[in-house]
């Protein structure tokens, strides 16, 4: 497994010089000269050419991107156009309020999933199984910025139930704060995941070894809980592993909305301020996340499944 | 040099350049190196000596630009000296994310006491109530930064912002009645409504060395266009009613705006906009070329240009609209490669040669002259308005250059947008004004009053 891991550590490289291109030429060469925006109104051309200089876009193409790919492999992303922060200690910054929002919503939304899924593959074809389906479509159907127009206005409004957006620093306070926004993520994110779930759990439902636990007399409990579960499980691991790198850069829309300063609403205020480097460093890092996401999900089988074996 | 208020300063103190041009030089700015024209003989006092005579000085004092601060902070803090201000105002940056700002009262605050004069209007509005009391009246300020318009909207009416910078159209509805008041329903909650003239104009901007659209060749041109936009249903669709008409690049508050002028080249009409390019050999928008109007990617904007392009097809003219990101319209407008562009100007300080300098030749682009006018005659004039102080001698210039540009259309201007604020009942001393810097010293909250409306 080692070697495999590292086989593919070294396949992420050409894959990462691939996206840093593709990031390079949208953002340096189509998305327009920054130094305009960066010096204001009233720019001369003596304060352009001086700017361009010192960001280094009087270079070649070709030294540009080999600027950029040092960014990229030392983490110093620069600075801010718009603030002037180190875009490194900006990113430091910001994963914590990201996280405080995702982690708890995640393992909610996971954990709740899990446990509709084993409920409507036990009364799979009835009632309840139906209308759970009919719910999760609904939900699936409805867009993610409707559940935050309305929990926002009608939850944390009308009914006080929750702040309308904020954030505290407080470890504790904070949770206050991300209370609705965790609501909604686990709310929206329910709807596919029970559908996922729900097909693995039938999958095991259907399996041999079912009838034969069944058949030896065994109680449902533990036959969906012993068996049908471990077994599923081996999916719904390999499913949600790919998912957990990127908490680390939360909900775009969420943290915009509510007002949490993580590194969605890092990434949405620097798409307001047409701040390139805040934007290249974020999709750097997602496009990190997911390399190292996908390599932890198939590492993540053979880790669950003994059948499974990476060569 | 590098930063964008380097032109408020560019050559106009004694021996300020040449400090820069060593620090450019050094890689490091030296500041405790001498400058010429600019003395500390105290600690409470800053002598300034320029380099020529500049009565536009005491305006960019008053720009954020311009601030004393202490050498060692800067030196402490280098680039990161935007996160860390220290100055000599009345609160201190406690912290600092990118939805927040909380600010504390400053202990060591020199100390300022509320005026005791004000406009006409401002005593029996209640402004001089606090009259002589020392500033600041609260201990902390939270200064909350939403992007998003429906959160800023209801926490404002929760009672959890004291004021909302911001009304955005798609609210405007739940805000103003028919008439563009603020609705009785909001009234009765003790909400206030404070509109005023921005210090915004907009424009439709001509590349007058484009040659399809620029040049004295062009005029007629550019007046049809100009004659067939139509700006009053901009006005209530994109700006909440509450923008006006504008005539020329000095909007209403600026010294020398002139409520009776209206601009001979901005009347709607349609039928005279005709006449004119049948005249200048295009009857019905024959023989020109589809124009390209750059535009920045923003619903808003969006949406005017989309206008615009209806409006200029009813002359047969085709537009195409290019949308393109912020930095990307700027390089095209300061690269000389756009046509025809929409954009607003914010006034930088209350002076009339802030507008009109969006004219003069030698700020072509990249300057702020991004339509690159040239005409030696408004020039001249130009060059004397900027060495004079707002008088009658100096409004007449202003009639003058004001002709000169009802005549050459290098823009179709628009309109004067509005600058509007809701407060709840219990905030006190909020005045708007058109260069809103520094007025959280003088706000007072009625702490009772807001627990009692909120309970």
């Amino acid at each position: 497994m080692t070697a495999y891991a590292i086989r593919r550590l070294l396949y992420t490289i050409p894959i990462l010089f691939g996206v840093c291109l593709l990031i390079f030429l949208l953002f340096n060469k189509v998305g327009g000269d920054p130094t305009y925006q960066m010096l204001g109104k009233h720019a001369s051309l003596a304060q352009i050419q001086e700017l361009r200089h010192d960001l280094g876009l009087d270079k070649s193409d070709f030294a540009q991107f080999i600027d950029f790919l040092k960014q990229v492999v030392t983490f110093d992303f620069g600075r801010s156009y718009a603030t002037k922060q180190r875009i490194s200690e900006m990113i430091w910054a910001g994963m914590p309020a990201s996280l405080s929002l995702a982690i708890p919503a995640f393992a909610v939304e996971t954990l709740l999933a899990i446990a509709i899924a084993l409920l409507v593959s036990f009364y799979r074809g009835r009632l309840l199984d139906r209308s759970i389906v009919v719910l999760c479509v609904v939900g699936i159907s409805i867009s993610a910025l409707a559940y935050i127009l309305f929990g926002q206005y009608v939850l944390a409004y009308w009914w006080g139930w929750f702040p309308i957006s904020g954030y505290d620093q407080d470890l504790f306070q904070r949770f206050k704060y991300v209370a609705l926004p965790a609501l909604i993520w686990v709310v929206v994110g329910l709807g596919v995941n029970v559908r996922v779930f729900r097909t693995f759990m039938l999958d095991e439902v259907n399996q041999d070894y079912v009838r034969t636990a069944r058949a030896k007399g065994l109680n449902e409990s533990v036959v969906l809980f012993k068996h049908v579960l471990k077994n599923a499980m081996i999916p719904v691991l390999t499913y949600v592993v790919i998912e957990i790198p990127f908490l680390i850069t939360g909900s775009f829309l969420l943290e915009s909305f509510f007002g949490i300063p993580g590194l969605g609403s890092i990434t949405i205020d620097a798409i307001h301020n047409s701040d390139f480097p805040v934007i290249k460093a974020m999709t750097v890092i997602e496009t990190l996340l997911f390399i190292f996401g996908s390599l932890a999900t198939d590492l993540a089988y053979s880790g669950v499944d003994p059948r499974v074996r990476l060569g | 040099m590098g930063s964008d208020g380097w032109w408020t300063l560019d050559g106009k103190i004694a021996g300020l350049n040449e400090w820069a041009a060593q620090a450019k030089k050094s890689g490091r700015a030296d500041y405790g190196a001498p400058i010429s024209g600019l003395t500390a003989p105290d600690k409470t006092t800053l002598i300034i000596r320029l380099t020529k005579p500049n009565p536009l000085i005491l305006h960019v004092l008053t720009m954020p630009y311009t601030n004393v601060v202490a050498h060692e902070a800067v030196d402490r803090y280098g680039g990161e000296f935007g996160q860390h201000p220290v100055g000599t105002g009345p609160f201190r940056l406690d912290s600092l994310t990118s939805n927040q700002a909380i600010w504390l009262r400053n202990p060591t605050f020199h100390g300022q006491n509320y005026p005791t004069e004000g406009e006409p209007g401002d005593k029996e509005a209640g402004l001089l109530a606090d009259a002589g009391h020392a500033l600041p009246f609260v201990d902390k300020i939270i200064d909350d930064t939403i992007i998003e318009d429906q959160p800023a909207w209801l926490n404002f009416m929760q009672g959890n912002h004291d004021y909302l910078a911001k009304i955005n159209k798609d609210n405007s509805a739940d805000v103003f009645d028919d008439n563009h008041k603020l609705k009785q329903s909001l009234v009765a909650q003790g909400l206030e409504a404070f509109v005023t003239p921005g210090i915004w104009f907009n424009y439709v901007a001509f590349n007058m060395e484009d040659p399809v659209v620029g040049g004295e060749k062009n005029v007629y041109l550019r007046r049809a266009m100009a004659l067939a936009l139509d700006e009053s249903p901009m006005i209530e669709k994109f700006y909440l009613g509450l923008a006006t008409r504008a005539e020329t690049p000095i909007p209403p508050g600026i010294g020398g705006f002139d409520p009776k002028f209206r601009n001979p080249a901005r009347e709607y009409n349609l039928v005279r906009a005709r006449e004119i390019l049948a005249k200048a050999g295009h009857p019905n928008g024959q023989g020109i070329p589809e124009l390209t109007y750059d535009l920045k990617s923003d619903m808003t904007y969006r949406q005017i240009g989309e206008y615009f392009q209806r409006a200029m097809a009813e002359l047969g003219i085709k537009v195409n609209l290019n949308t393109v990101s912020w930095p990307e319209l700027l390089s095209r407008v300061r690269r000389k490669q756009a046509q025809v562009w929409g954009i607003t100007w914010q006034y930088d300080y209350p002076d009339a040669e802030n507008g009109w300098q969006l004219l003069y030749s030698k700020n072509e682009s990249p300057g702020s002259n991004e339509s690159n006018y040239k005409n030696p005659k408004f020039d001249a004039l130009y060059e004397k308005i900027a060495l004079m102080r707002d008088s009658p001698e100096r409004f007449a210039l202003f009639a003058k250059m004001r002709d000169i540009f009802v005549q050459d259309v290098p823009w179709i201007i628009t309109v004067n947008q509005a600058e509007t604020r809701l407060t709840h009942s219990w905030l006190h001393n909020f005045k708007i004004h058109q260069f809103e810097h520094n007025i959280e010293k003088y706000l007072r909250v009625d702490v009772a009053a807001r627990q009692k409306a909120l309970r």
